[in-house]
């Protein structure tokens, strides 16, 4: 293949396995970066000066991208443009710039989960087949046309972060293959979404980052934990008044502890934790928790005024 | 009319292998008179290496030709990247080749066929016969091309995972001019405790190496394995002094004298249609119209190509092997596999053993190559 192909946009170091293959196979001519992610310019001026790369390196805004992106395209003439959670919306005249397109790695299954935070609506809603999905990027919101879809292993263990790394591992797998693709084929193999198992998510708000003790079962509970660690510090929970976080937790098989009313503590001590009942009749043992003193063990809650029988609040 | 598309490869090693290849697949029409309802597109892909030249010729038979069902010899890992262009045109890519590479994906395309001659599969098992039968401790000979495929890790893996230890290993030059034994002779001659070798040969050297094992043989009690390529007829015809090998056995997928009607049929039209005897690439050719027959009845009923290849997942189809069978989680064929005796100045006789295929197969599926390795990229054979 003929080197510096592409343009690459992203805003994640979810993309960085991909760009260090676009890297070492000489395939990315310079990469947009929003100038607020400073820790993600800083990773990626560390790799290329690692690498000893020449690729160039666009810090951008909402206000001045469009007009950088065009100029890097007259000047680099890419004959595609790639897209790893890029947060500016592209106009349909820049869309149509390069030869081959706008391409988006978007990091969820498609059309089930479009939107800006597939890989937390993933784990939320206990999808059993993660995936990414590389798709041709139209005027709409993650509707273009699907060129593949890398599935990842699904465990109910997976956090966030264990998640975005599976999927950013799948987008170094895929990046040869569609390289190859966008290089060689005279057009772009694409398959269109069925619009009748489409479906949106918004980012979370503070209200969906809370326990609903109420309504959620302990698996729900528990993929909403995971879906918010670590960069959220974990859920949101509140009793006595006081919200905690929630970072770890693990559903007990069952045991000495009564099953009471959602939301009540039915254990709390040094030795055997802090334990709650959930509204499908099962045990929550809440190992980690995160107060105005940081991480904690889910015991701690006690230091807190928090007793056994108290019980978590509903929304 | 049907039109199926063939990307046929260039050989050094084996000239004929895409004539063979195409060949069996004319005999198989000709047998059942199908020759009028079938239009064959060919286009050639050279060794299978150049990715652009394979990709472009796979678009042009799917969008300038527009066949029915594409079938390519080239290396199963090409499925990666041609995998959105049938996913997209909805059509069958049969991949084929000698299956010493494999690439087994967690979630296959539903587009891609791979059928193989099982070379890893049958080097597993022979890996294990090895380790069962034997004081554990071996030789592994290959050659410098013939090492540089999945098959060689299976065979390794295998004996491995059955307690055995390689403890030498010969890796014989890849020009017959410069292939030199004498490394693995002395070997053996010093080390009275390796009394197994397990080789893995084709091609050009194979025939030079059993030369050095029957010698071998005659001064020393070792234990010969050999890999599916190394017990292919063609070895034999390019013997040009006798040999005496003692026992040597490898596990195949295959043979010319395979004792069922459905061979006795293949190797008697394919030599009626091409004046030539059977091999291994004429077979594969054959079960082409054997799948491609198989796929066009489950379309009978109105299926489209994907479903059809659902109707036909781990369905025993008639074949010169015995049968072949899609296997569901991997997309890839198997078939039985013959434990082969090689004698004499070659001589071929199936043997019996109980090793459970079902069982192995798992094993071999599961046991990837996890860690990063190097290995050659054109596909085996075509070199």
């Amino acid at each position: 293949m003929a080197e510096k192909r592409i343009i690459l946009l992203c805003n994640n170091k979810i993309a960085l396995p991909a760009l260090k293959e676009l890297v070492f196979f000489k395939q990315a001519a310079t990469i947009f970066i929003p100038k607020k992610n400073k820790e993600l310019i800083a990773e990626v001026n560390e790799f290329t000066k690692e690498s000893e790369s020449d690729i160039q390196i666009a810090t951008v805004t909402k206000n001045n991208f469009a007009i950088s992106i065009k100029e890097a395209i007259a000047t680099y003439e890419p004959m595609a443009v790639l897209l790893m959670t890029f947060p500016f919306i592209i106009t349909a005249d820049i869309l149509a710039l390069p030869p081959k397109g706008f391409i988006n790695f978007h990091y969820g299954k498609l059309p089930q989960y479009r939107g800006a935070e597939p890989i937390f609506s993933q784990i939320v809603l206990q999808e059993k087949e993660p995936a990414l999905t590389v798709h041709i990027v139209n005027e709409g919101i993650d509707s273009g046309g699907i060129i593949l879809e890398e599935r990842v292993e699904y465990s109910e263990e997976d956090t966030y972060a264990s998640l975005q790394n599976k999927l950013a591992n799948a987008g170094a797998k895929v990046i040869g293959s569609i390289m190859k693709i966008l290089s060689f084929g005279k057009f772009i193999p694409a398959l269109p979404q069925d619009e009748s198992l489409a479906a949106y998510y918004s980012k979370p708000t503070a209200e969906t980052l809370m326990i609903d003790w109420e309504k959620m079962t302990s698996h729900q509970i528990k993929a909403l934990v995971n879906a918010c660690n670590p960069w959220n510090k974990g859920c949101g929970a509140k009793i006595n008044n006081t919200v905690f976080g929630i970072t770890e937790v693990q559903i007990l098989d069952g045991g000495k502890y009564p099953i009471l009313k959602s939301g009540i503590i039915t254990c709390l001590n040094d030795t055997e934790g802090l334990v709650v009942c959930t509204c499908d009749e099962k045990l929550l043992k809440i190992n980690i928790i995160f107060t105005v003193n940081g991480f904690q063990s889910g015991f701690k809650l006690k230091n807190y005024g928090v007793n056994r029988g108290d019980c978590f609040q509903f929304i | 009319m049907k039109k199926i598309g063939f990307l046929l490869p260039r050989s050094k090693v084996y000239p004929l292998i895409g004539f063979d290849f195409i060949d069996g697949y004319k005999s198989y029409l000709k047998y059942f008179n199908l020759q009028e309802n079938i239009k064959i597109v060919t286009e050639n892909i050279g060794f299978g290496l150049d990715d652009e030249e394979v990709y472009s010729k796979n678009e042009k038979l799917l969008l300038q030709e527009n066949v029915d069902v594409v079938v390519a010899f080239i290396d199963g890992s090409c499925a990666e990247m041609l995998n959105p262009l049938y996913a997209a045109t909805g059509k069958i890519l049969i991949l084929v080749n000698i299956g010493a590479h494999y690439s087994f994906e967690d979630n296959p395309s539903s587009n891609i066929i791979h059928h193989t001659f099982n070379e890893g599969f049958n080097c597993w098992l022979t890996g294990k016969l090895a380790a069962v039968e034997t004081n554990r401790i071996a030789t592994m000979a290959t050659s410098f091309y013939d090492g540089g495929y999945l098959h060689c890790f299976a065979m390794v893996n295998s004996y491995n995972q059955n307690g055995g230890q390689i403890v030498n290993n010969f890796i014989g030059h890849f020009k017959p001019e410069l292939f030199d034994t004498t490394a693995l002779q002395q070997f053996i001659e010093n080390n009275a405790e390796a009394t197994t070798i397990l080789n893995l040969f084709s091609g050009d050297v194979a025939h030079l190496i059993l030369p050095a094992l029957s010698s071998i043989q005659q001064k020393h009690p070792v234990n010969l394995y050999f890999s599916p390529m190394l017990l292919d007829d063609a070895v034999k015809q390019k013997l040009t002094d006798p040999i005496n090998i003692n026992n040597a056995k490898g596990f195949t997928a295959w043979i010319p004298s395979l004792p069922n009607e459905h061979n006795n049929i293949f190797t008697k039209e394919y030599n009626l249609f091409s004046s030539k005897e059977a091999t291994i690439f004429a077979l594969l050719g054959w079960e082409i119209g054997v799948l491609v027959g198989e796929i066009s009845k489950a379309k009978e009923s109105g299926l489209k190509d994907t479903d059809a290849i659902k109707e036909i997942y781990d369905i025993e189809i008639p074949s010169p092997r015995g049968w072949i069978k899609l296997d569901q989680k991997t997309n890839y064929t198997f078939s039985p596999t013959y434990l082969v005796a090689c004698n004499g100045n070659f001589d071929l006789t199936i043997e019996t053993e109980n090793i459970d295929r079902e069982v192995e197969k798992e094993k071999f599926v599961a046991a990837k190559a996890e860690e990063q390795y190097s290995s050659w990229r054109n596909t085996y054979l075509c070199s």
